[in-house]
């Protein structure tokens, strides 16, 4: 029926209302109509993970889902993660302490999953890091720093860090 | 690719011959062709359509004879065809040869196909688009076997091949049965 | 990269839903969109229109009857997952999801949409087959019920008229404590299998195997049943050489050449396959793996 569509969404705490083509992915929605390039096209069909983004607290993959389909749903992208006065959350400041970036490509949808992992699972072990890690692909690191910052966010948070 | 498929008509090989290479006859027994120009006695034009899953393919372009021996019932076939929506290209080379085979023919196709452009990526796999176009020339085979060699009558245009399109095999059989059964007044 | 233009349309009910496949010229069901968003965002498949079903809340449902599980079409792959009545009734089934892509691609991806969807390497159809599932299917003219074993007509294709949509899984309960394994071989963890193979085990009080189901994924155009492995296997000791007799009857599978493997190298791939996962149901039938946590 229709060719545009009207969305009110929440991203990032706030409400949003768009006229959008329904053909336009979340990602290119977030990227050019809200302008938050800070979610990442790497493949545009589901394996990379560079776009990865939360939905109603899931982590998904933006460039499958359509902007239309976001109508009505909470979506947090990175640009959402800092606290008031940009305080780096413990995840953020804890790839800043163990080296969890280089080129930063795919840090974003690093950290979109890792918040999952980290609202449903406070104790996780290195095995369910790597396993949740497995979707998004990281060239620069080697993974290391990006498991060594998760295990040490998930501490921190436990200790009762604010998140 | 190399695609080798074969099957088996109950008349001789000079008869399956004449048919065979009747190309104005037997192109609506063809699943998914339909012929649109005849340019020359051995240049053909037309559409192909071909669902490979969820995909729908449309090829137009040409075929033509090649090589053509009526005495020893082979030929060659020379096709290309560009996909509508700029998805690549197929271009195929088949070679046809008519064995007898107790009364009837045994037929066999060795076709060398190659995919270029998107349409190349998609299908994965030889095993599959090996597995489409058997199941195409069965298909062919049967329209073959219940409408043309049946009756002998030449058999009428159909307004379109069946397509394909969005239609499983099992019930895109049923349609091309019951479809060519109709166009003989049998359905 | 990205799709063309399409009409979008979503209905709030099957009803509605089925009301538009009946009349909608050229259009697609979109479900989690894991499978259908990658081919039109790469323009293979360029549907008129798109129905979007993510909003017909009577397709999620998990339903435990005395006899089996529904599984309502649209249930995501981490729901079931996570389901505590899916890793009691039908753990096969919650092994076979651990091998399905990423958490993030089974947030969104349902069972329907990769039942529909029928990729040959595709996990789930092959579990399914081996659970003897039933798929409830419905169109505007009414509703049917296909056995697994006559869901796949071919590559992709699954047993579905244009106009008609899967509605639910029906799995009928194997008993408690029984035997299952899956097991698959892939590049990558997540990656679709090269060969894959999903076993079902009850075992006698003699300690033969009572009930038997194996099938295979990656080796044909649709998930396959091993019957042979499984009638060599019913009624006798499952010993090391049994299973191993009996699993090497997976080498006359077709197989698929691509550029992941050869035909040869899937039929390998689908005999070592099948022993482990033979071997895993095996240990479980008999109590010998401890439950798992």
């Amino acid at each position: 029926m229709a060719e545009r569509m009207s969305i009110l969404l929440t991203v990032n705490g706030a409400e949003v209302a768009r006229e959008v083509p329904v053909r336009m992915t979340l990602a290119d929605f977030l990227r050019h109509e809200l302008e938050l390039t800070g979610t990442h096209l790497g493949c545009e069909h589901g394996v990379c993970g560079a776009c990865t983004v939360l939905v109603d607290g899931r982590a998904v993959r933006s460039c499958l889902m359509l902007a239309v389909q976001a109508d009505g749903a909470s979506v947090e992208t990175v640009e959402g993660m800092a606290a008031e006065g940009g305080r780096l959350t413990p995840l953020q400041q804890a790839f800043v302490d163990h080296h969890g970036l280089q080129c930063g490509f795919c840090t974003p949808g690093v950290l979109a999953t890792l918040r999952e992992l980290l609202a449903t699972h406070p104790d996780p072990s290195e095995a369910d890091v790597r396993e949740w890690l497995s979707g998004n692909i990281c060239r620069c690191t080697g993974y290391q720093g990006i498991v060594d910052a998760a295990l040490a966010a998930a501490k921190a948070l436990r200790d009762g860090a604010p998140s | 690719m190399q695609l080798e498929n074969s099957f088996d008509v109950p008349v001789p090989p000079a008869d399956a011959w004449r048919i065979l290479t009747d190309v104005e006859r037997v192109a609506p027994c063809v699943p998914g062709a339909a012929l649109t120009e005849v340019i020359d006695a051995e240049t053909y034009a037309g559409r192909m359509q071909v669902k490979l899953g969820p995909v729908s393919l449309a090829f137009e372009g040409k075929a033509a004879f090649v090589e053509r021996d009526d005495a020893a019932h082979t030929a060659r076939l020379s096709a290309s065809g560009r996909e509508a929506r700029n998805r690549g290209s197929a271009n195929a080379d088949v070679r046809f040869a008519l064995v007898p085979n107790g009364g009837g023919t045994t037929v066999r196709i060795v076709t060398d196909l190659q995919l270029s452009g998107p349409v190349a990526q998609y299908g994965r796999s030889q095993g599959i688009i090996a597995s489409v176009s058997e199941e195409m020339i069965g298909r062919f085979a049967q329209c073959l076997r219940e409408n043309i060699l049946a009756n002998g009558a030449s058999a009428p245009r159909p307004a379109e091949a069946a397509s394909g399109l969005s239609i499983g095999f099992g019930a895109l059989l049923r349609l091309v049965r019951h479809f060519v059964a109709r166009l003989f007044g049998r359905a | 990269m990205k799709p063309p233009p399409f009409s979008y349309h979503r209905p709030q009910s099957i009803s509605d839903a089925l009301e538009m496949l009946a009349t909608l010229d050229d259009a697609k069901l979109l479900a989690g969109g894991q499978s259908l968003m990658p081919m039109m965002n790469f323009r293979y498949v360029m549907p008129a229109n798109v129905i979007d079903i993510n909003r017909i809340a009577d397709l999620a449902r998990i339903e435990e009857t005395e006899d089996t599980l529904v599984i309502g079409a649209m249930a995501r792959q981490r729901d079931l997952e996570l389901s505590p009545v899916v890793r009691r009734r039908c753990p096969l089934l919650y092994e076979a999801l651990r091998n399905v892509g990423h958490v993030q691609t089974r947030n969104r991806g349902t069972i329907g949409g990769s039942l529909a969807h029928l990729d040959p390497a595709a996990e789930l159809p092959a579990a399914l087959h081996a659970l003897d599932a039933t798929l409830r299917v419905q169109g505007k003219r009414g509703s049917r019920a296909v056995a697994m074993a006559n869901w796949s007509m071919g590559f992709m294709t699954p047993n579905l008229e244009p106009d008609e949509m899967l509605t639910a899984v029906v799995i009928p309960h194997w008993p408690k404590g029984h035997g299952y394994g899956f097991a698959e071989f892939a590049r990558r963890h997540g990656d679709f299998a090269m060969a894959g193979a999903a076993a079902l085990m009850t075992l006698a009080a003699d300690g033969t195997v009572a009930r038997l189901a194996l099938a295979a994924t990656g080796v044909d155009t649709g998930p396959v049943r091993l019957a042979e492995a499984e009638d060599m296997l019913r009624g006798k000791m499952p010993d090391d050489a049994t299973i191993a007799a009996a699993a090497a009857t997976a080498s006359s599978v077709p197989g698929l050449d691509d550029v992941h493997a050869s035909k040869e190298y899937r039929r390998k791939l689908a005999v070592v396959m099948s022993r482990r996962a033979l071997m895993t149901a095996r240990a479980r039938a008999s109590g010998k793996e401890a439950a798992d946590g």
